[in-house]
């Protein structure tokens, strides 16, 4: 077991250490890709593209596209790495480049700036815990994810699926602290009664 | 527990309602934290909001189908070369160093690198450019290497012969081949009749020794000693090789 000193802290405390040490190391790695080490972008590159995938997908269902989005951001994290002061997480610097770059890409695109709860797969395969009960939830939530306002939507993604805290949040979506909080107020409301709905509906 | 809730401030209730979903993912700020935990366990409605949204935060989410991430990243790579010219013979002779000398990377060659579209890194834009220390030394010792170059050019140009020998310029002497003394008594009419016969050139003089340097044709100069020395007026007409003294 690694020795890091967090280990006796308890749970918040060691899920904010472990984010520390991630911000560090995102850091080092931006410093490195700012001076050209292309071994630091591939690392960062395979860092994110899971995480920005997911989060542009929630905005479009075009796999390619995706895949486009992901590379035009990362393009402009390596052009733009030397510029990146680290007066935010690296995470929400490169969220904010990936949300205006799919704003942007999809305006041009014949794309809907809809989700599609169909496209999403299971990764992690079949396991014991992972019943039919709990993909029809998770295939529930992410239908009625999908039929939310993009504004939302994108909020509660960030919030949920990416741990994002509220002010890194306004910073990506470009939009005031109250903003999001408000949005993320509506957000879960109408998922609960999108969820209430869908459940009446299969009963 | 509902007669507590409706003891409950209803604008904090709100407010506290608005950081749930941040409370459960863990992203506030430890004082926020604890007064949120502080509301929620004693009230219920906030009390059950967490839990539903607890489920929410667990189900994960789960990946677009259809991507191909080291298909997307071989594509992105080459793009990395293409704005900026030279990049790819500069990342080329990196790569090589690379494999030549594996180990940390040598300083100098961490700042041979970026040569991207990007804007250039030999400021970083995190301060203006104005007030970088290496940008203000860089400037002061290329003012200084100025200043030296025209100093140097300044005492050069005073060494070189004048292009133009003003009345009342001092004497250099420079040119001078011939050196006369004349007797006291020679008038200045005299004095010109002979340097005109002989094409001679007053340079320099009278010197301490009412000594005169004249400047003759060089091809001329025997000629004019010969005829300098049958005058009268001369005392001595001699010849005035450079570096000689008069």
């Amino acid at each position: 077991m690694q020795q890091d000193g967090s280990a006796g802290l308890p749970a918040p405390d060691r899920r904010a250490t472990a984010a520390q040490r991630m911000q560090g190391d995102e850091s080092r790695l931006i410093d490195s890709i700012a001076v050209g080490d292309r071994h630091a972008f591939e690392t960062l590159y395979r860092g994110y593209f899971p995480r920005l995938a997911r989060f542009l997908g929630r905005m479009t269902r075009s796999a390619t596209l995706i895949e486009e989005l992901v590379n035009d951001t990362m393009l402009v994290v390596w052009q733009k790495a030397a510029t990146y002061d680290g007066s935010c997480k690296v995470s929400t610097w490169v969220f904010a480049i990936a949300y205006r770059k799919a704003l942007k890409g999809l305006k041009h695109s014949d794309e809907p700036v809809e989700s599609d709860a169909e496209q999403y797969q299971d990764h992690d395969g079949p396991q014991p815990e992972h019943s039919l009960v709990r993909r029809q939830q998770q295939h529930a939530i992410e239908q009625a994810l999908a039929k939310l306002p993009l504004a939302q939507r994108m909020v509660m993604v960030l919030t949920y699926y990416h741990d994002m805290a509220y002010n890194d949040i306004a910073e990506v979506l470009e939009c005031p602290v109250n903003t999001v909080k408000t949005r993320m107020f509506h957000a879960r409301h109408r998922l609960r009664d999108l969820l209430a709905s869908e459940r009446e509906e299969s009963e | 527990m509902k007669a507590r809730i409706m003891e409950l401030d209803i604008p904090a209730h709100q407010a506290i309602q608005e950081l749930l979903p941040w409370f459960v993912s863990g992203q506030l700020a430890p004082d926020e934290a604890a007064r949120v935990a502080g509301h929620v366990d004693s009230c219920e409605q906030c009390s059950k909001d967490v839990a539903w949204q607890r489920r929410m935060h667990d189900q994960s989410p789960a990946m677009p189908a259809g991507l191909d991430m080291e298909a997307a990243l071989a594509r992105l790579l080459p793009r990395l070369e293409q704005p900026a010219g030279g990049l790819a013979q500069r990342e080329a002779a990196k790569d090589l160093e690379r494999e030549l000398e594996p180990g940390p990377e040598p300083e100098p060659e961490r700042q041979l690198a970026p040569e991207l579209p990007r804007p250039v890194r030999l400021s970083r834009p995190r301060t203006p450019a104005a007030n970088q220390p290496s940008w203000l030394r860089a400037t002061v010792v290329a003012q200084f290497a100025l200043i030296a170059c025209l100093g140097l050019l300044l005492v050069r140009q005073g060494d070189a012969p004048p292009a133009y020998h003003a009345l009342g310029a001092a004497p250099s002497g420079g040119n001078a081949n011939v050196v006369v003394t004349f007797r006291p008594d020679t008038s200045e009419r005299e004095l010109r009749r002979i340097l005109q016969a002989n094409s001679a050139r007053l340079v320099d003089g009278p010197t301490v020794t009412d000594a005169y340097l004249l400047n003759v044709a060089p091809a001329a100069r025997a000629a004019a000693l010969s005829a300098l020395r049958a005058e009268r007026a001369v005392t001595l007409a001699e010849p005035l090789d450079a570096g000689a003294a008069p």
